[in-house]
């Protein structure tokens, strides 16, 4: 059984981090697009954010360096990342389901990682985990393990109930995305009432989280426990194929399209990458451009398709 | 009179527009149109231009998309419209918009944050035509069922775990096998939308 469920763990890691780099480096690989040239970019200098401006204001702004303002970008970022800051000024109805949601989530995966210092300290320098630093850490990853179940199960329950009643949401809810809550809740409520209920003796996270570094198929896990641990191993590796992978198009969406200014100079890459597009070969139909495989970007660029005459 | 559209009823059999609009319904505007009777009332669509054209939406005609008269010429036109829509998923023949398009395809979660920021949604009196998720959520669907339609990657792990406690629950929306990223889609999605304009 406990074996099963390692393997399962470790194939489900594997799978999980294995398609979010793909997926990230498919994203990283896709051309550059037309901008959208929204400003203020918050890695602006702090007087050009201030009245929604850009380094481009500047004349000859081509000829000066551009400093990069990487704390006003770190400020906007960790605002977002930590409390969802765009839902809380544009949506805030729901807000608190979702941040609930989410920051259950955070404090999952802090936990996830507290047990598995935990587990490594037990095998590695056993003395300290017997200490008062073990004992802290203990309190710790109960608390915010705990916090952590309630508030993900409350804040998925919450966005279930506004998803089947709200029909701002109902009319664009899929059959997916309430099989996505509802996948989450199970995986909750299991491990939360696995981990309860567990029977005396039964191992705890850090006899789990030791069990499965050094593979000891001793272990006997109590069923619902297991079924729980292995559920939310199947829910790891299948959120990088849902669109609940939003962490990494997040990253794109900020960095690449909303932010992206950074400028065309002769002889850089994106001049370089420019050239190669114009190269390439559409295949619109249409008469403005009239793509026949021949035709490149640039012929169409330069040329007017639609007086040429009909072949 | 506002009438609630859903996605599904981009789909239906009909020839009259999905709806119509009346002055009273839209945002209220400041002076010289302050009030609904200062302004033209909206043209319902000939029945001349319905016969003649693809136009269900509302009581516009944009794009003169003749209407086919036989199945030929319907399969033809779906054929054109499916081409277009792959082009517009490649390098080639989109690099100017498709990281923007791509990652809004896959990633939306549909929490309809941007239709508050929508000026036409909002001056529209929040209908539902012009709800900015309204029509790509369609185009969203059309992407997964004809450009996508990928075999959902981790299926062995599925088969083995979790295939005989989901048998004939999702039969209705197409088997496993036919998942896509964007998870499991209603089968009643529409199969062509005749007034998207044509990207071919």
């Amino acid at each position: 059984m406990a074996g099963v469920l390692y393997v399962c763990f470790y194939a489900c890691g594997l799978v999980f981090v294995v398609a979010c780099v793909v997926k990230a480096v498919s994203y990283a690989k896709l051309p550059i697009h037309l901008r959208w040239e929204l400003y203020p970019v918050p890695h602006e200098e702090p007087d050009r954010v201030r009245h929604g401006g850009s380094y481009f204001e500047e004349s000859d702004w081509w000829t000066k360096s551009v400093r990069f303002n990487f704390l006003g970008e770190l400020k906007y970022m960790a605002a977002e990342i930590a409390f969802l800051k765009a839902l809380w000024e544009f949506k805030r109805s729901l807000w608190y389901r979702s941040y609930a949601f989410h920051l259950g989530l955070y404090l999952i995966i802090s936990t996830a990682a507290l047990v598995l210092l935990a587990a490594l300290l037990g095998l590695f320098a056993p003395g300290i985990l017997a200490g008062a630093a073990g004992l802290y850490l203990h309190w710790i990853y109960t608390v915010t393990g705990s916090a952590g179940v309630i508030l993900s199960f409350l804040g998925a329950a919450a966005l279930l109930q506004r998803r089947l009643t709200d029909p701002e949401l109902k009319n664009y809810t899929t059959p997916g995305d309430l099989f996505n809550l509802l996948f989450f809740m199970l995986v909750l409520l299991l491990l939360a009432a696995g981990y309860a209920l567990r029977p005396a003796g039964a191992p705890g996270v850090v006899a789990m989280a030791q069990g499965m570094l050094t593979f000891d198929l001793s272990l006997r896990i109590p069923g619902l426990l297991f079924t729980g641990l292995l559920l939310g191993a199947i829910l790891t590796a299948y959120i990088p194929f849902t669109h609940m992978s939003h962490f990494i198009a997040k990253y794109f969406t900020y960095h690449s399209i909303r932010w992206n200014d950074e400028p065309n100079v002769r002889g850089g890459k994106m001049e370089a990458k420019l050239a190669e597009y114009l190269t390439y070969r559409p295949r619109w139909a249409a008469s403005h451009i009239r793509g026949d495989g021949v035709k490149t970007w640039a012929d169409v660029a330069t040329t007017n398709p639609a007086q040429e005459p009909q072949p | 009179m506002k009438k609630s559209v859903k996605i599904a009823d981009m789909a239906k059999k009909r020839r009259e527009p999905l709806i119509h609009l009346e002055n009273e319904e839209l945002m209220p505007l400041p002076e010289p149109l302050d009030g609904p009777a200062k302004d033209h009332n909206w043209t319902p669509l000939s029945e001349q231009a319905r016969e003649k054209y693809e136009c269900i939406l509302d009581d516009t005609c944009v794009v003169n998309i003749p209407r086919p008269q036989s199945k030929k010429e319907e399969d033809a036109l779906v054929q054109k419209f499916l081409s277009g829509l792959e082009k517009l998923f490649t390098r080639e023949s989109n690099w100017t918009f498709l990281q923007p398009l791509i990652l809004t395809m896959e990633h939306c979660a549909r929490c309809q944050t941007c239709s508050e920021s929508c000026h036409i949604f909002e001056a529209s009196g929040h209908n539902e035509l012009y709800r900015p998720t309204y029509r790509s959520e369609i185009l969203r669907r059309l992407y997964f069922k004809h450009i996508k339609k990928g075999v959902f990657p981790p299926l062995p792990l599925f088969i083995v775990l979790l295939l005989p406690a989901l048998r004939g629950r999702y039969r209705s929306y197409g088997s496993m096998l036919s998942l896509t990223t964007r998870e499991f889609m209603p089968v009643e999605e529409p199969t062509f939308i005749w007034s998207m304009e044509p990207f071919s």
